[in-house]
């Protein structure tokens, strides 16, 4: 059976790839013998086909995995992944970055606030141990502060006899202001 | 057994190594195929790389080994890479990189790593051919697209992609005479100067 260049035509990529049965390409080998204008359409497309080599691959770049990892554990610490328990896990750690900042920042405020009600219970304690009549409350840290002025403008006093006489002078602010420099170590 | 199953058995389990060694095994394949797909290469390929597997990461976990594993990952990376593309097309209002040159930095990479013994007119040559191929498969509809990068450059079996594609073998073979056809008729004269 002879068959048309259009039909054979059909047939040229099957031919090419080797995918046509063995009477199929015997057919089209005879045919391309006798067909000028077949052979250059074959010769066309394999010159197209192996032209394509130059469109090359582009090759991933390097630490792409742990690009990838890094997205997942951030996924993860969002919820958006199910909870996938690892028996290893791949995932680089994040770095701890200023995490110590922050606990210390913790640890201040933490502190700040146990220095205050030291000082605030201190105060109430001092302020009831007195038969006062006055409230309890931001009063009684006033009176503390107050008090410890006191103590020891005494001690500077009871060092320095007869040398501040007046109360105003006494408890003028530069002296106030000094004399909290100069809590004594035992209130 | 198939390696991959192996690994996707582990990985459900709970072993992310697992799935590390099979994104190593594929991420060249869905680099190559996004870039080819959609026409974007370098940076923004790679993000959208991460992104199929990160999905295939989340599906993992239910995937039934009806099917090898390639034939899924090659499915789920199309079904991304047509979407973007339609995002791309509908965000540009025109058909991406049809007529423009697959070099432009904004929307390719061509990737290839120059020769260090062509010269520098060689390497251009080379450039301009590779785009004027991107260009010519880029122009091709869709289903003969995806039929010739499975075949050429994935290096798929006619069964193959009939499988990854879901398509009888006979249309497999017809797209991919018809794509021939008209790469020859775009690249044909240009190949027969060389």
């Amino acid at each position: 059976m002879e068959y048309s260049c259009e039909q054979i035509e059909e047939m040229l990529s099957q031919y090419q790839d080797g995918e046509l049965c063995f009477p199929m390409i015997e057919m089209v080998r005879d045919h391309l013998g006798k067909c000028p204008k077949c052979t250059r359409t074959l010769q066309e497309i394999n010159d197209v086909w192996s032209s394509l080599d130059l469109w090359e691959d582009i090759e991933p770049k390097k630490g792409y995995n742990l690009d990838f990892w890094q997205k997942v554990g951030k996924e993860e610490a969002m919820g958006a992944l199910s909870s996938h328990a690892p028996i290893l896990s791949v995932v680089p750690k994040e770095p701890e970055v200023a995490s110590s900042g922050f606990i210390s920042k913790k640890w201040t405020a933490f502190l700040a606030a146990a220095l205050l009600l030291l000082a605030f219970s201190g105060g109430i304690w001092m302020y009831v141990d007195e038969p006062i009549d006055e409230p309890v409350g931001v009063v009684a840290s006033y009176d503390f502060s107050n008090k410890v002025s006191k103590m020891a403008i005494a001690s500077i006093q009871d060092e320095t006899p007869g040398f501040y006489e007046d109360e105003d002078e006494l408890f003028s602010p530069e002296l106030l202001d000094d004399a909290l420099w100069n809590v004594p170590n035992d209130i | 057994m198939d390696e991959d199953l192996i690994l996707i058995e582990q990985f459900q389990k709970g072993d992310k190594t697992a799935f590390d060694a099979l994104m190593q095994r594929h991420y060249r394949a869905v680099l190559n195929l996004v870039y080819r797909f959609t026409g974007v290469g370098g940076e923004a390929a790679e993000d959208m790389a991460q992104e199929i597997f990160l999905r295939v990461y989340k599906a993992l976990p239910r995937f039934e080994a009806r099917a090898r594993f390639f034939t899924y990952l090659y499915k789920v990376t199309m079904n991304y890479c047509f979407k973007e593309r339609e995002k791309i097309n509908r965000n540009k209002g025109k058909v991406v990189s049809l007529d423009r040159k697959w070099d432009d930095p904004d929307i390719s990479d061509t990737g290839g790593a120059p020769d260090p013994n062509g010269s520098a007119l060689e390497q251009y040559e080379r450039n301009e051919r590779s785009n004027e191929i991107a260009q010519a498969i880029a122009k091709l509809p869709q289903e003969q697209r995806v039929v010739v990068v499975l075949y050429r450059f994935r290096q798929l079996s006619y069964e193959q992609i009939a499988e990854t594609l879901e398509l009888s073998l006979p249309a497999v073979k017809s797209r991919l005479h018809r794509a021939k056809l008209s790469l020859q008729k775009s690249l044909g004269k240009s190949t027969k100067g060389e």
